[in-house]
């Protein structure tokens, strides 16, 4: 064996830090991933609230003898698509 | 098999409540309230919730303590949003149209007893009389007034350069110059703009400030407002920075540029291809003489021009020329007039033999009556209740604040215009034993003065003003010999003595020669009544701008 190998060791520390950080992550409080998809959504709801009422008056003012039932049907309907095109909804 | 069938339905219950669904849900709108500048709002709730929203951990496949997906129940958002709607029927017109240039204000005052009024009938439609602002008066239920206050020197956009070149978006200024002068070029030949003279009220001459104020005024009254300088509720035009400093008890109001009126007549001389100077002798010979009325060729003609820039005048273009626009139907009229006599070449040939006809026929029945002072006329514009324009005007309890707002549908317009005589120039035609000609002019409040050849004998010192309205009256009608005949004004029978005299004079008139008008200057007073109906403003129509606002985002919720 030569001396200069030891030279590796800290490479095997770093790939196995680099394994325990993967095992930790598997392993920690759902909090930190949930972060990213949670979040997400509730920011997606928040801009969509807006086109939910801007489409509701768009869609009255291409027809107006929509009824407010099938107003809200549709709107629901086009949100609904938007969540799935955001792999949210699932595809049924 | 039952065991099967609730194994599906158990599964397929479980699969439609664990799949992830979105519903969207909307709470009634509030009820209606204006905002300071008379726009109509009001609020409405939205919700989206998510339902069993699933977050999957894909680390966990690395730890056996981990956990694969947690899922929540619901994920709401709910948030309240704020519906404004302005009625900017002119402004949606164009869609490059900068935003900035229509707020759908109008600068007009309406009196708040026009409320109290509705037409008969109705409780919801008015019939209101424009007038102008110095008619100020606070006890009237049809007052309507130009309103050109509370707003710092700046009006619209540039006019030099209406246009923005970079972004391509069409000045507010600019749209409305140049769809006027569309409509008008198109429907009556004439430019609207920079045509007609424009008096200033305080110069008394046309200025551009003048002329700047009067296309204001119109951009105005079809656009609204900049809604940079829009007027708000309770504005006091006392206190307010005007461009025109207002005394304290000035009314909110007022648009100085001059009602004018300019009436030219053109007098045309032709022989054959050529044209004489109507100064020169030839045609004075001609037409002193009467000679051009026997004279193959010889055309003489007097052209009539009339401009008018009245502010009701432009109020009226203004709505028609928008409306004509909203409903694709060309309402415009001439707003000038000219009458030209063209005979053709056989015309001009049998010319002596049709002018004896006609001296037979005007000794027998008279000349084709002419009223010089016309009867109002009135002329009724009516608009489809649906396509209507909608408007907004701030209403006035004692015309120095604004207290209110109003929504409109301009229903009707109804334009009444008579004219009111000033000055006649009468003239006499030679007959065949008095070949003297003279002109006589006739101001209102004056006394008569001779103008051409003073061999005038008749004199009469003073006059009043109906009987110099009749003189020119009588000048502009000669009666013929059966109108003496049936003469009803004088008992409605037939008077043989009156018949007798009117003979005498009718035949004499063709020896003597006879009263002719050569120029009359009058003023044409106008009136214009729109039929307005209140309304509420609606968020989806194309008449009115929508605009939505997010007044606030609850705090989301979710549960697991």
């Amino acid at each position: 064996m030569r001396r200069g190998s030891v030279a590796i060791v800290p490479l095997f520390l770093a790939i196995a830090l680099l394994f325990w950080f993967i095992w930790f992550l598997g392993g920690a409080n759902d909090n930190l991933h949930k972060v990213n998809q949670l979040e997400n959504l509730q920011h997606t709801q928040d801009r969509l609230l807006q086109a939910a009422i801007q489409k509701r008056y768009e869609l009255e003012e291409a027809d107006p003898s929509l009824t407010d039932d099938e107003l809200d049907a549709q709107v629901d309907t086009y949100i609904k698509e938007i969540m799935k095109v955001n792999s949210i909804d699932d595809k049924e | 098999m039952i065991k099967k069938a609730l194994l599906v339905v158990g599964l397929l219950v479980g699969t439609i409540s664990t799949a992830t669904q979105t519903t969207t849900t909307f709470k009634a709108p509030t009820q209606t309230q204006q905002d300071e500048y008379g726009n109509d709002y009001f609020q409405r709730e939205a919700t989206i919730s998510t339902a069993n929203f699933k977050v999957d951990n894909f680390w966990n496949n690395f730890n056996e303590n981990g956990t694969a997906s947690s899922n929540y129940k619901t994920i709401s958002r709910s948030g309240t949003f704020k519906i404004t709607t302005s009625s900017t029927s002119a402004c949606t017109l164009d869609s490059t149209l900068d935003s900035e240039g229509c707020s759908g204000q109008k600068p007009f005052l309406l009196n708040d007893e026009v409320l109290n009024n509705p037409m008969p009938g109705t409780t919801d439609t008015f019939e209101v009389a424009f007038t102008e602002a110095p008619n100020y008066n606070n006890n009237d239920y049809n007052g309507f007034y130009p309103l050109d206050i509370l707003r710092d020197a700046k009006y619209y956009q540039d006019t030099t350069n209406p246009d923005d070149p970079t972004t391509g978006k069409t000045g507010f200024f600019g749209f409305i110059t140049r769809s006027f002068d569309y409509l008008f070029n198109k429907v009556v030949g004439i430019n609207f703009f920079g045509q007609q003279d424009i008096a200033d009220v305080q110069e008394g001459v046309r200025s551009t400030d003048a002329q700047d104020r009067r296309e204001r005024y119109i951009a105005n009254i079809i656009a609204g407002l900049e809604k940079a300088h829009r007027v708000t509720k309770n504005a006091n035009a006392a206190t307010a920075t005007q461009i025109t400093a207002p005394t304290l008890n000035t009314p909110a109001s007022l648009l100085h540029y001059a009602e004018a009126q300019k009436s030219t007549t053109t007098t045309q001389c032709k022989f054959m291809f050529i044209n004489l100077s109507s100064e020169g002798a030839m045609c004075r010979i001609m037409s002193g003489f009467g000679m051009d009325a026997w004279m193959p060729f010889f055309n003489l003609t007097h052209t009539t021009q009339i401009q008018s820039n009245f502010i009701l005048g432009d109020t009226e273009n203004a709505l028609l020329a928008m409306t004509s626009q909203i409903e694709d139907v060309p309402y415009m009229k001439d707003v000038g007039g000219s009458d030209e006599n063209k005979l053709s070449f056989l015309q001009n040939i049998i010319k002596p033999m049709v002018t004896m006809v006609d001296i037979m026929k005007n000794m027998m029945f008279g000349t084709d009556k002419k009223e010089i002072v016309s009867n109002p006329v009135e002329r009724v514009y009516e608009f489809n209740e649906d396509e209507a324009m909608t408007m907004t005007f701030p209403i006035t309890n004692d015309g120095t604040q604004i207290d209110d707002f109003a929504h409109f549908k301009l229903l009707k317009i109804r334009s009444v215009y008579g004219d009111e005589i000033n000055s006649c120039t009468v003239k006499k035609v030679p007959g065949m034993i008095s070949p003297s000609a003279w002109e006589d002019e006739f101001i209102e409040g004056g006394t008569l003065s001779h103008k051409s050849p003073n061999s005038r004998v008749w004199k009469k010192e003073v006059w009043d003003s109906d009987q110099w309205i009749d003189w020119c009256q009588e000048a502009a009608n000669k009666k013929g010999m059966f109108d003496y005949l049936f003469d009803w004004s004088t008992g409605g029978f037939i008077n043989p003595l009156n018949w007798m005299k009117g003979m005498f004079s009718a035949f004499l008139s063709v020896f003597t020669g006879q009263y002719e008008i050569t120029d009359f200057k009058n003023s044409i007073q106008r009136g214009l009544i729109l039929d307005l109906k209140k309304v509420d403003l609606d968020p989806i129509s194309i008449r009115n701008t929508r605009e939505i606002k997010i007044l606030n985002i609850n705090t989301p919720s979710s549960d697991k």
